[in-house]
C-alpha cells in the first residue's frame, strides 16, 4: 500500500495529505514510478517502446548493441587527404560536404522526425581530429569497436599528427601533461577528452533559411571583391579580406552541403511512401515528411512540424556531424511560439491540435534519447545512467519584460512529464511573473520524479549576461533587451541564445576543478598518496608546521591557484588552435556576427562567458570547517594526529573519525559552519577564478556543480577531515549539503545557501529531495509554490529535486527488469536509475528526504 | 608479492597483466594506462588506484573475468 504523510497539527486544524490522484492509495510505494507514464499516443508509445537508448554506466554501453561507427571516420579524412593545398577553412567545409553527400540516411518506421548522426542507429559516430586517445579507447575494446577495425585503426592514426589534442600538448611540460590527464586534481581538457559544447543559432535557420544565408555570404563576397579591386591598392587594409572571403566561401559551401543532405532524407521519404508503405495514412506522413525535407532548411520554417524538423537538422550537424558537440542549449518556447501559434492556435500552417503539438515534442524527446556522440570512456562514466547532457530551457521573461511561459512552453513540460525519458533535461527560468499553469506543469514533472525541470533564478541570471557584457571587445555584448535571452549552456551555467554573441566552444566557459582531491594535496605537501602516488601540485609546505587555520587557507589557496592556472591555459591553448584547425564553417554561416564581419565561430566573441566547474566544494569546505573547529579552535587534535588517521583510512581511529564526522557541517543554517564556507565560495573560489582573463577578455566565474564526477572523484580521493572514507562519493553538487548532513528541515538549508552572494559566482547546484508522501498529496503544489516563492526571495541561483521513496530504490535495484521507468536526479542530469552502478544508486539513497514541518509552513507561509 | 596482496608491481610480458583482470579498467585518457577497482573500502565504497602500465602491471588479486557494470563507479 502507498505511504500517505501522517496528519498534522496547524493553525489549530489538523492537516491531511491524501494523494491527488486517489487511484495511488492503492499504489505500493515500491512501484509508483511504473504507473506515471502515459504517452500521448499509440505511435509515441510503440517510438519509446523500441528506442534504442545509449545510456552508460561504468565508462560502458548498457545496451549490448551500441557500437562506434566508421564512416564519420572514413568520409572525413578521405576528404581531407584529397584537399591539401586550400585554405583550411574551406578543406573543413569540403570534409562536412563529402560527409554530408555520402553519409547513410536513415529514416526509421513510426518517426515524424528523420535524421541520423551515424550509419546505424545503434552507432556511435568518431572524432578522430579531435582526440587520438578517446578514438583509440574504442578501437582497443572489441565490444565497441568499429569496424573494420584495422581500417578505423589506420584513419585513427592518420589523425594523430593533425589533432587538436597533438597540436596542444606541445605547449605544456610532461609533468603538467601528466596532471591534467590524471583526472585528479582537474577535469582532463577538452583537447584531449574530446568534450566539447555549442550554443546554435537556430533563429536564423528558422527564421532565414540557408537559402538566405548563401545569397547573404555571397554578397559579401562581391562586396570584399569590389574593395579589392578597387583603385589605389592598399594591403593592410585589403588582405585582411583574404581570410574573410574563403570563410565566406566556406559557409556557402556547408550550406548547401546540409540542404542537399536534408533533401535526401526528403527522397527517402519519397521513396518509402511510393514503393514499400501499405498503410495509407503512413504513406501520407512520409509524403508530407518528403515536402518538409525538401523545403527545410533551405527555407524558413512555416510551421511547427517545420520547425522541429529544420532545427533536429541543424542539431545533428552542429552536435555531431560538423564537430562533437554536447548539449541541446535553446529556448524552444521562444523559438517555436510563432510556428505553434501558425500550427495550434491560427491554423495556417500544418493545422493540428495542442495534443498534436505534444506528440511533435514527445517524438523530439525520443530522438534524443536514440541519440549519443563517440564520447571518451571518461565521459561515458560521468554521466551514468543516460546519453550525453541534452538541457533545453524554458520560461523566464521575453525581451519587453512580458511573461515568456506560453502555450508551447505547456506543450514541451506535457510532453516530458507524459513519455518520461531521461533525455533531454529542462532547465526552467523561474520568475515572480511566470504563469501559474506553467508552474504547476513544472510542479508536475517534479513530483513524478523526473529530477527536472531544474530551476534557475531568471532575474539573477539575467544580470549576469549584462556583467559579463561589459567585457567585450569589440564593445558589442549584451543588451538590456538580449540579456533576457538566455539559456543554460550546459547543464547549470547560463549563455545567451539568439542570431550571434552565444557561446561556440567549451574552450570559453566549461571543465571542473575538484576542490577535494586538491585539498588532500594540500595536507600531504601537493602529493597524491590515495591513487597516482605522484606530485601532484607545488610543495605548499608540511601542514604540521601550520601555526594558524589561515597558514592552511593559504596552502590551499596557492595549490587551488596553480590547479586553475593550468586549467583555464589549457582551454585557451585549444581555443587558439580550434581557430587553426577545427574551424566550423556551418555554425560561421548561421551566426549574424560571424556572417556580418567574417570571422570564424572559433575566433569571433561579442559576448564573454567564461567559467569552470569547481566539484567536491562542499567535501573540502566541510573539511575545513572541521579542522579549524577541532584543531585549531577546540585544540582537540593535532594535524600529525590527522593525517595518520587519514592514512590508515581511521581504521583505528574511529572515535576520532566520530569527532571530525559530527563537526558542524553545512547546510544546517549554523553560522559556524556557514561563515567559513561563504568565504570558501566567495574569497576562494570566486576571488581565484577572478583574477584570471580568458580568451574572450572577461574574467572566469565558478559554477559549482557535479555530472557524476563527485563519484568518481570520490573513488579518487582518499579519507577526508570531514569523515568521510577514502574511496566514499564526495557531495553530489556544488553548492548542495553532502549526502544526509543536511538535517535541520528544508527551509534551514534553503537559509544556509541564500548566505552565499549569488551575484559573485556564475551558478551553484543546489540538490534537495523532498517528501514524496508531501509532494503527491492534495496539498503538493501549494507547499511547494510556497518554498519555490521563498528560494526565489533568497535569490539562490538554482535548485533541482529528487521526490522518489527507498522503498522504491530499492526495490529496484533488487529486480531492476521491473523499474524502467524509475528515473533520479543525479547531479546536472537525470539518469534511468537502473543504468547507474550500484556506487552510484546508493548516493542518491544517501541524500536526505526532506520532510515538512509545522516549523518550515510557519517560515514559508503556507495556507493549507 | 604475497598472494592475494594488492601491491602492484611491474613485471614486462606478464601473463596476468592488469589489462586481463577482472578489476582492470583502461585509463579513461590514456588507454595504455588504468584504473584498478577492486579495493573497496568497508563501506563497499570503491577505492581506486591507478595502473601506469596497465600491459604490464600485476598484483596478488588478478583473476579473470569482466566486471558488471553495476560493480563499477
Amino acid at each position: 500500500m502507498a505511504t500517505r504523510h501522517k496528519p498534522m497539527e496547524y493553525k489549530g486544524k489538523t492537516i491531511e495529505f491524501p494523494f491527488d490522484n486517489p487511484a495511488e492509495e492503492t499504489i505500493p510505494d515500491s512501484e509508483v514510478h511504473e504507473h506515471l507514464a502515459k504517452p500521448t499516443t499509440e505511435r509515441t508509445k510503440r517510438l519509446k517502446g523500441r528506442c534504442r537508448w545509449k545510456h552508460s554506466a561504468g565508462g560502458e554501453f548498457v545496451e549490448g548493441d551500441v557500437k562506434a561507427g566508421i564512416e564519420r571516420m572514413r568520409l572525413i579524412t578521405e576528404a581531407y587527404k584529397t584537399d591539401t593545398g586550400k585554405p583550411h577553412v574551406i578543406r573543413r567545409a569540403n570534409l562536412l560536404d563529402n560527409l554530408l553527400n555520402k553519409c547513410t540516411v536513415i529514416v526509421q518506421e513510426d518517426e515524424l522526425i528523420v535524421g541520423f548522426n551515424a550509419e546505424n542507429p545503434n552507432f556511435v559516430p568518431l572524432y578522430p581530429e579531435q582526440s587520438y586517445m578517446a578514438c583509440m579507447d574504442y578501437i582497443l575494446d572489441p565490444k565497441i569497436a568499429p569496424q573494420p577495425v584495422e581500417e578505423a585503426k589506420e584513419l585513427a592514426e592518420y589523425w594523430i599528427e593533425h589533432s587538436l589534442q597533438k597540436k596542444c600538448e606541445t605547449y605544456f611540460t610532461q609533468h603538467e601533461i601528466d596532471v591534467m590527464y590524471s583526472l585528479t586534481t582537474f577535469e582532463v581538457p577538452g583537447f584531449a577528452a574530446g568534450f566539447n559544447s555549442v550554443v546554435p543559432t537556430y533563429e536564423t535557420v528558422i527564421e532565414d533559411g540557408l537559402l538566405k544565408r548563401i545569397e547573404l555570404a555571397e554578397h559579401h563576397i562581391a562586396a570584399a571583391k569590389e574593395v579589392l579591386g578597387a583603385a589605389h591598392w592598399n594591403a593592410p587594409e585589403r588582405l585582411k579580406l583574404l581570410p574573410q572571403i574563403d570563410l565566406w566561401q566556406s559557409m556557402i559551401i556547408s550550406c548547401k552541403a546540409v540542404i542537399a543532405w536534408a533533401r535526401r532524407h526528403g527522397r527517402l521519404c519519397k521513396i518509402i511512401a511510393e514503393n514499400f508503405e501499405t498503410n495509407p495514412k503512413r504513406k501520407e506522413e512520409l509524403l508530407k515528411m518528403a515536402d518538409i525535407c525538401q523545403r527545410v532548411p533551405a527555407e524558413p520554417a512555416q510551421g511547427l512540424w517545420d520547425g522541429l524538423q529544420s532545427k533536429w537538422f541543424v542539431f545533428l550537424v552542429l552536435h555531431a556531424l560538423e564537430r562533437y558537440s554536447s548539449g541541446f542549449a535553446h529556448k524552444p518556447d521562444k523559438l517555436l511560439w510563432p510556428l505553434y501559434k501558425a500550427s495550434v492556435i491560427d491554423k495556417s500552417f500544418q493545422a493540428m491540435s495542442h495534443e498534436d503539438a505534444v506528440e511533435l515534442f514527445e517524438c523530439e524527446r525520443l530522438k534524443i534519447s536514440e541519440n549519443a556522440p563517440g564520447k571518451s570512456k571518461g565521459f561515458r562514466s560521468v554521466f551514468p545512467g543516460s546519453n550525453d547532457l541534452f538541457i533545453l530551457t524554458l520560461g523566464g521573461l521575453n525581451r519587453d519584460g512580458s511573461d515568456g511561459c506560453n502555450d508551447c512552453t505547456d506543450a514541451i513540460l506535457e510532453a516530458a512529464r507524459n513519455i518520461r525519458t531521461t533525455e533531454p533535461s529542462i532547465a526552467f527560468r523561474w520568475h515572480p511573473k511566470g504563469r501559474l499553469k506553467t508552474k504547476n506543469l513544472v510542479f508536475q514533472c517534479v513530483r513524478d520524479g523526473l529530477g527536472y525541470p531544474s530551476i534557475k533564478h531568471d532575474i539573477i541570471n539575467t544580470q549576469q549576461m549584462l556583467y559579463y557584457a561589459q567585457f567585450s571587445q569589440n564593445n558589442n555584448g549584451a543588451t538590456l533587451e538580449e540579456a533576457h535571452d538566455w539559456v543554460n549552456v550546459l547543464c547549470m551555467s547560463p549563455g545567451l541564445c539568439g542570431r550571434r554573441k552565444t557561446q561556440k566552444t567549451r574552450s570559453e566557459g566549461g571543465s571542473a576543478i575538484f576542490s577535494a582531491k586538491i585539498l588532500e594535496t594540500t595536507l600531504n605537501n601537493g602529493y597524491d598518496w590515495s591513487f597516482t602516488n605522484t606530485q601532484l601540485g607545488p610543495q605548499t609546505g608540511n601542514v604540521e608546521d601550520f601555526k594558524t587555520f589561515e597558514d592552511l587557507w593559504e596552502a590551499f589557496r596557492e595549490q587551488f591557484r596553480w590547479n586553475i592556472d593550468l586549467c583555464i591555459r589549457a582551454k585557451d591553448v585549444s581555443r587558439y588552435w580550434e581557430i587553426r584547425i577545427l574551424e566550423n564553417p556551418f555554425l560561421s554561416a548561421i551566426d549574424d556576427g560571424c556572417m556580418e564581419l567574417g570571422r570564424e565561430s572559433m575566433e569571433l566573441s561579442e559576448q564573454p562567458n567564461g567559467w569552470h566547474n569547481p566539484i567536491t566544494s562542499i567535501t573540502a569546505a566541510n573539511s575545513l570547517v572541521a579542522i579549524k573547529k577541532l584543531i585549531y579552535d577546540d585544540k582537540k587534535y593535532t594535524f600529525q594526529e590527522l593525517i595518520k588517521a587519514l592514512h590508515s583510512n581511521w581504521e583505528g581511529y574511529e572515535e576520532m573519525r566520530k569527532d571530525f564526522l559530527n563537526a558542524p557541517k553545512w547546510g544546517n543554517d549554523d553560522p559556524y559552519a556557514d561563515e567559513i564556507v561563504k568565504d570558501f565560495f566567495e574569497d576562494f573560489l570566486s576571488g581565484e577564478m577572478r583574477k584570471i582573463t580568458n580568451y574572450s577578455g572577461g574574467p572566469v566565474m565558478p559554477v559549482g556543480q557535479a555530472i557524476g564526477l563527485y563519484m568518481e572523484i570520490g573513488s579518487r580521493t582518499g579519507p577526508t577531515p570531514d569523515g568521510r572514507y577514502g574511496g566514499e562519493a564526495c557531495d553530489d553538487g556544488g553548492i548542495s549539503p553532502y549526502m544526509g548532513t543536511d538535517k535541520k528541515g528544508p527551509t534551514a538549508v534553503l537559509r544556509s545557501v541564500s548566505k552565499v552572494n549569488s551575484h559573485t559566482q556564475k551558478a551553484n547546484l543546489l540538490n534537495q529531495r523532498l517528501s514524496a508522501p508531501i509532494m503527491r498529496s492534495d496539498k503538493g503544489f501549494k507547499i511547494w509554490l510556497a518554498y519555490m516563492n521563498t528560494w526565489c526571495d533568497f535569490e539562490i541561483d538554482h535548485i533541482q529535486f529528487n521526490v522518489v521513496s527507498n522503498e522504491e530504490m530499492a526495490a529496484a535495484q533488487k529486480e531492476p527488469e521491473k523499474h524502467a521507468d524509475l528515473i533520479v536526479r543525479v547531479a546536472g542530469f537525470s539518469a534511468r536509475f537502473v543504468d547507474l552502478s550500484t556506487y552510484a544508486q546508493n548516493t542518491i539513497m544517501a541524500r536526505h528526504e526532506q520532510d515538512f514541518e509545522v516549523k518550515d509552513f510557519e517560515y514559508l507561509g503556507v495556507e493549507l | 608479492m604475497a598472494a592475494g596482496s594488492y601491491d602492484m608491481i611491474i613485471e614486462p610480458g606478464t601473463t596476468k597483466a592488469c589489462s586481463g583482470c577482472k578489476w582492470g579498467n583502461a585509463d579513461f585518457v590514456n588507454p595504455l594506462k588504468g584504473n584498478c577497482v577492486g579495493a573497496k573500502n568497508h563501506m563497499g565504497g570503491i577505492w581506486k588506484r591507478m595502473i601506469m602500465d596497465y600491459y604490464n602491471t600485476t598484483c596478488g588479486k588478478y583473476e579473470e573475468g569482466e566486471v558488471n557494470f553495476r560493480d563499477h563507479v
